[in-house]
């Protein structure tokens, strides 16, 4: 007997608390943060290496992996497409990098006139977000993608797959770059 | 993530848990001997200590699983990692509020 008598509950509150730390540490730590990742970590080792059917507490931290997210990519697609099926995962996923483009163009019409105005300051807390679903849609992407060319089957969901983990990539080597010419 | 993915796929594939382990260890290990930390001696250790644990807990999970639902490894393991988090991010916390006073002063 678990001597945490609502579970439910606490892994709700764990995951909120990773969720709202994410942020703070990519703007304060300039780093990634480990609570969110090992929350999101944990949630999926209970899906993977549980077997049986006991619960334990790590399978309440689906709100690490925004369970609770509306999702508006459902209504766009037809039922079992991968925008379907993990829509609490890209619908966040497209409304932050569309942000994310909407802001960087704003931002350099705003620095003609305001040249202290930096883009990457602003990026510090704003990539954060992005750590809320990076994982799960990486990990959902690859799977799908691996699954799909183990049965070679050639559909939109290998292909949203597929873009969802390039954009991943190109958003990592933009990133880079970025850093790199701002140490200059 | 996308080693347990490719895990999932081929579950007969046991190597894959102990590349797992060893990915893990080696991006650890990098990530502290080259991130530029703002506490040089006491952040490392934390930064050890959490990544000690996020294996620790990972292993235990692949060994012996009755271990993590008997005793709520993974409840203590997250809770250490993200109070250790906290206490690191505190000062930071203050400090950039202070900083935003003075400007506005």
């Amino acid at each position: 007997m678990s001597f945490l008598h609502n579970q439910t509950l606490a892994g709700q509150i764990i995951s909120i608390t990773a969720l709202s730390l994410a942020p703070f540490t990519t703007l304060l730590g300039r780093h990634y943060s480990r609570t969110i990742y090992f929350a999101q970590m944990l949630y999926l080792f209970s899906t993977v290496f549980n077997s049986n059917t006991n619960t334990n507490f790590s399978t309440n931290l689906g709100y690490s992996w925004l369970s609770f997210m509306p999702s508006f990519t459902t209504k766009y697609c037809t039922a079992g497409d991968f925008s379907c099926l993990y829509g609490n995962l890209v619908s966040p996923a497209i409304c932050w990098v569309g942000g994310a483009v909407t802001l960087f163009l704003l931002f350099k019409i705003i620095a003609c006139k305001l040249k202290s105005l930096q883009f990457l300051k602003f990026y510090a807390l704003y990539r954060g977000f992005g750590y809320w679903f990076f994982a799960p849609l990486v990990y959902y992407s690859t799977l799908t993608l691996i699954l799909k060319i183990q049965l070679k089957i050639m559909d939109n969901t290998l292909i949203s797959a597929a873009i969802v983990l390039a954009v991943f990539v190109l958003i990592a080597l933009i990133e880079l770059i970025s850093a790199k010419c701002a140490q200059r | 993530m996308v080693l347990v993915a490719v895990y999932k796929t081929y579950t007969n594939a046991d190597m894959t848990k102990y590349f797992l382990n060893a990915s893990l260890g080696i991006y650890f290990l990098i990530y502290i001997i080259k991130y530029k930390f703002a506490f040089k001696v006491v952040e490392r250790i934390s930064v050890f200590l959490q990544d000690a644990i996020i294996i620790t807990v990972y292993n235990i999970f692949v060994i012996n699983y009755s271990y993590i639902t008997k005793y709520n490894l993974d409840f203590f393991g997250i809770v250490i990692v993200g109070c250790l988090e906290f206490l690191f991010l505190l000062p930071k916390l203050v400090r950039f509020f202070k900083n935003d006073d003075e400007e506005g002063n």
